[in-house]
């Protein structure tokens, strides 16, 4: 079980820090965006001075900033974090959290230069080789990720480079992974107290599994009928 | 002499050619901004099934029309009790999946299924005219490729609200890019929604976790239904 996220981890990170360079450079379409070929930082960095132009007046609030010459000083707060999925399927055949199938997701955190706590979120993909900034914003999300990574990481003297992200998306539920020697744990973002889920108290994974596998299959029924 | 006269231009233009390929390589980018936002009230999902309530009460306060959620669940349930507090929490008998709920409040659309989503144009022209629409994606229940599964069964999904766009034009010496992005209302986290801009090829079906994700539908072009 270990073995698959950790091997997971240095595959995103490798993939996160660079080593999709290479790759990237091979083929070339004839349109493609000013991020092709560049490793997920530098599109993260990149993208920063895009969303500098791009956020105006109408919503720097909205985006989590209080005075717009904050834009003047964007930065990446904090190392970002690699985001893995948490299926039914997955707890059934007893696996950790994998690889999305299809995509590789890094969230990055947005914010002044200087400050500890985001005010808002950017999330990568890599398709097609190249990095896509697929979202930005999320203010209050990239603010409780942050404040739960910081605070867990201070309080046992953890880098914050050991944290990376669970998404449980049939339960539509977000957490923040990481190891606690070979015990994968998760911390909650939110209470889901029927789920036995406290909002930043960590739980071991082989603990709320069974839990969150219950959860998973009986849901109600569909969040959403199109007619 | 005449010899000399030439080598020097030679030279000169060489050198106005170096200088003219390095000022294209090293140019500072230039951006060019069109925009809409519309001031669309942001509501959390009050539990984790109710999106499609939390959306239609965002574009229905918008348009200014009052909402609760539990209302919504009430009817769309055929229930009395989902405005107790008690009841307004995940796990309830009330907290469960449904559809946008315009058509009860009065309020008539123009629907689009389809797996892209709205085309671009249609985007900037909402945005222009102020207009406010609800869109949904869904999870399906195979592995099919996603371009086939537009019909498939939903086993799940979310609604979130549209309210405008941001294009940005990048220019680079000869290089130009172009960034279409969608401006949303996201009613989740509950209890909080949050809002976001969404790169346009992906906001139809935000790619979350390993299951197939395929942009299902969009509620637009909403309005007051005449006799109502």
């Amino acid at each position: 079980m270990k073995i698959t996220i950790k091997y997971s981890i240095i595959l995103c990170t490798m993939l996160a820090l660079g080593c999709t360079e290479e790759v990237a450079n091979e083929t070339q379409p004839e349109e493609t965006p000013l991020t092709t070929g560049l490793s997920s930082d530098s599109t993260a960095e990149l993208a920063l001075s895009y969303f500098a132009h791009m956020i105006t007046a109408t919503d720097y609030e909205l985006m989590g900033f209080q005075r717009m010459s904050q834009l003047d000083s964007l930065a990446l707060i904090g190392p970002p974090m690699v985001s893995f999925a948490l299926t039914s399927k997955g707890i059934a055949n007893n696996n950790a959290p994998t690889l999305t199938q299809d995509t590789v997701q890094v969230v990055y955190q947005v914010g002044v230069e200087g400050d500890t706590i985001p005010n808002c979120q950017m999330e990568l993909i890599y398709a097609e080789n190249t990095w896509y900034v697929v979202s930005l914003g999320n203010a209050g999300e990239a603010s409780a990720i942050a404040t739960a990574r910081l605070r867990h990481a201070q309080k046992h003297q953890r880098p914050a480079s050991d944290y990376f992200l669970v998404d449980a998306p049939e339960m539509y539920t977000r957490f923040i992974g990481y190891y606690n020697e070979d015990e994968l744990m998760l911390i909650p973002l939110q209470d889901q107290p029927q789920y036995g889920l406290a909002k930043t108290v960590p739980v071991a994974y082989s603990n709320i599994a069974p839990t969150l596998l219950d959860a998973m299959t009986n849901m109600p029924e569909a969040l959403v009928k199109v007619p | 002499m005449k010899h000399k006269k030439s080598k020097i231009t030679l030279m000169l233009l060489i050198a106005v050619a170096l200088v003219a390929a390095t000022t294209v390589e090293n140019a500072n980018p230039t951006y060019s901004l069109e925009e809409a936002v519309i001031p669309v009230p942001i509501y959390g999902q009050q539990t984790n099934m109710w999106c499609w309530a939390a959306s239609s009460q965002m574009v229905l306060a918008y348009m200014g029309d009052t909402v609760q959620q539990c209302e919504e669940a009430n009817w769309h349930l055929n229930r009395k009790d989902c405005c107790d507090p008690n009841e307004i929490k995940n796990g309830s008998p009330c907290a469960k999946g449904g559809s946008p709920t315009f058509q009860h409040y009065g309020y008539d659309y123009s629907l689009l299924r389809s797996c892209e989503g709205l085309p671009w144009d249609t985007i900037v022209n909402l945005g222009n005219t102020n207009s406010a629409w609800a869109y949904a994606w869904a999870h399906v229940n195979t592995s099919q490729p996603k371009d086939t599964l537009c019909n498939q069964p939903v086993s799940g999904g979310h609604v979130m609200v549209g309210r405008g766009y941001k294009q940005l034009v990048v220019t680079t010496g000869a290089t130009i890019d172009t960034l279409k992005y969608v401006v949303i209302n996201n009613p989740m986290p509950v209890n909080e929604g949050t809002y976001a801009y969404y790169l346009y090829e992906y906001y139809g079906s935000f790619p979350y976790g390993t299951k197939p994700n395929v942009h299902a539908a969009d509620y637009y072009n909403i309005y007051k239904a005449p006799n109502n």
